[in-house]
């Protein structure tokens, strides 16, 4: 996956960075309409220093199901300090959907 | 120059930052599939302590939530001090603590016992954005506590989802545990079971009215298959219909004006509905076959319905206007029991296959069926919760025959009657 940062430290905390955010997701199939899950995406830019410390976000296109969004603003919250610091600032635009969630159902 | 600088101005000002070059990712699953809750139990508020009260506050909440599969209960043994401290207030609870142990949600409550009064208050946390998401006080007796903690577990369920849980209604059916099969009612637990009727004789079939204040039955008391009525409260008991032959499987239609059935009276089964009285009112079916099993869709316009027609067993759709019929199922050689789910989408039935029975859901235009039960025995007569999440129903696969309760997808199947009797014919009534 192209990733912007060109080198082998950057894939590593982007990869890093996107299995971060994916671990403090939580979202129960069981809030959700099972017919509706293929359906559901968000879009949110996020904006990490070299820190690791969230220094801006935003969830520009808002999926419009309630349980959806607030499930990502709190995976936001909880991701808003990285463990570790990164190589440089990392600027991301995040697609955020269920469609691995869908396949199963 | 001066163009040069404001436009170059408008752009970082203006433009949104998100608009810059950035790295883009997706992230197309959860990491966890269900919300991390910690479940702590109710602490005594300025009163007696009673491990009994919040030990069975706990138990009944616990399972009510665990059957909704929303959450991951974190592990209590590794509650740190908050849990022991009184916190009905966003300000008295020290939500970095649950942070650390993983926790989205958290329930804290109290009790007090005065004389014979039983004070309950719960609240549901949300510990991510450190607020107080519901909470409810409820007063009683003690002997009112699982019925408290029921209702919040709907109350929680409501506020996570936006629709109330089942959790405080109940569930009717037949028993065979005082000799004869008998019409009983307990909680959606399986708990604080009682004995509705004493025909001595063979009750069958429960269906509740769409308030939950009556129930109908068939009876054959006056050794025929006749529809009674019975109000759960007053517990007076009326024979609705009881015409010559069957006078089965008896549906009240969600406005309460009309009940479907299957009548004999002129020897071939045929499906009815009959007003509050008794009185037929219309025939919704007319061929060779026999027509069995209505089930009401949630708007009132059609029915669904067993006949063999077209040969074997299979479950079909009539328009109760019209009595216009079209055949939903086209696998398996018998197809039973059909139960309109309340979201109107889709229908649970039985069928027969390798010998067994099992319980399968389809949508109502005959698309997306879905297998839910798998054995061993036979799983029969599905009824939905009124929320649509749950399916109540029952199976041998214990040796008695016993009531279980499933999600809507097949999972988190659990039984709630002991197996000490045959029970069978589960339905789950309305919100109480």
């Amino acid at each position: 996956m192209p990733d912007g940062t060109g080198d082998e430290v950057g894939v590593s905390a982007l990869a890093f960075v996107q299995a971060f955010i994916q671990q403090n997701w939580a979202l129960s199939p069981y809030l959700l309409d099972q017919s509706r899950l293929r359906d559901l995406e968000a879009k949110a830019t996020l904006s990490y220093a070299a820190s690791g410390e969230m220094i801006r976000y935003r969830i520009n296109t808002p999926s419009g199901n309630q349980q959806f969004d607030d499930s990502l603003k709190k995976a936001i919250t909880k991701s808003k300090q990285l463990p570790q610091p990164l190589p440089k600032q990392l600027d991301l635009l995040v697609t955020f959907n269920l469609k691995e969630m869908a396949r199963g159902k | 120059m001066l163009m040069r600088w404001f436009m170059i101005c408008f752009f970082c000002l203006v433009l949104p930052w998100s608009a810059l070059a950035a790295t883009e990712i997706e992230i197309s699953s959860p990491g966890e599939q269900s919300i991390p809750l910690a479940l702590t139990r109710l602490l005594p508020n300025k009163g007696p302590e009673s491990a009994q009260i919040s030990g069975e506050f706990n138990e009944v909440l616990d399972a009510d939530l665990d059957l909704s599969g929303l959450f991951r209960f974190v592990d209590p043994e590794a509650f740190l001090d908050d849990a022991q401290r009184i916190g009905l207030y966003s300000i008295q609870v020290d939500f970095p603590q649950w942070r650390l142990l993983g926790s989205e949600t958290l329930i804290k409550g109290t009790y007090k016992i005065e004389g014979d009064k039983l004070t309950i208050e719960a609240r549901l946390f949300d510990v991510v954005n450190r607020k107080l998401l519901t909470g409810r006080r409820y007063v009683g007796e003690a002997k009112d506590v699982r019925r408290m903690a029921h209702a919040f577990a709907d109350l929680v369920l409501k506020e996570l989802t936006g629709e109330e849980g089942p959790f405080s209604a109940r569930i009717a059916y037949i028993s065979d545990l005082s000799g004869d099969k008998e019409l009983w009612l307990m909680d959606v637990d399986g708990k604080r079971p009682i004995r509705l009727t004493n025909h001595r004789s063979i009750v069958l079939n429960p269906d509740f009215s769409p308030r939950g204040k009556e129930i109908l039955f068939t009876s054959y008391r006056a050794n025929n298959p006749d529809l009674y009525r019975k109000e759960i409260y007053t517990g007076k008991e009326a024979k609705l219909s009881y015409k010559q032959g069957l006078n089965v499987a008896g549906r009240m239609s969600p406005n309460g004006r009309e009940i479907a059935l299957t009548l004999s009276k002129d020897g071939n089964p045929e499906i009815y509905l009959i007003g509050t009285t008794g009185r037929i009112r219309k025939r919704i079916t007319d061929s060779w076959g026999i027509d069995s099993d209505p089930s009401w869709s949630p708007d009132g316009s059609q029915i669904a319905f067993v006949s063999n027609r077209q040969g074997n067993p299979h479950i079909f759709i009539a328009d109760t206007f019209s009595g216009q019929a079209a055949r939903l199922t086209t696998q398996g050689k018998y197809n039973a029991t059909p139960a309109w789910g309340p979201k109107g989408e889709r229908i649970a039935f039985t069928r027969q296959s390798g010998g067994q029975f099992d319980i399968y859901t389809i949508n109502i235009d005959g698309t997306d069926e879905r297998r839910l039960t798998f054995g061993p025995g036979n799983s029969e007569h599905p009824r939905w919760s009124p929320d649509g999440r749950f399916i109540v129903y029952s199976s041998d696969k214990g040796g008695n025959r016993a009531i279980y309760v499933m999600r809507n997808d097949g999972t988190g199947a659990r039984r709630l009657t002991k197996l000490d009797s045959d029970c069978r014919h589960p339905a789950w009534s309305p919100r109480w």
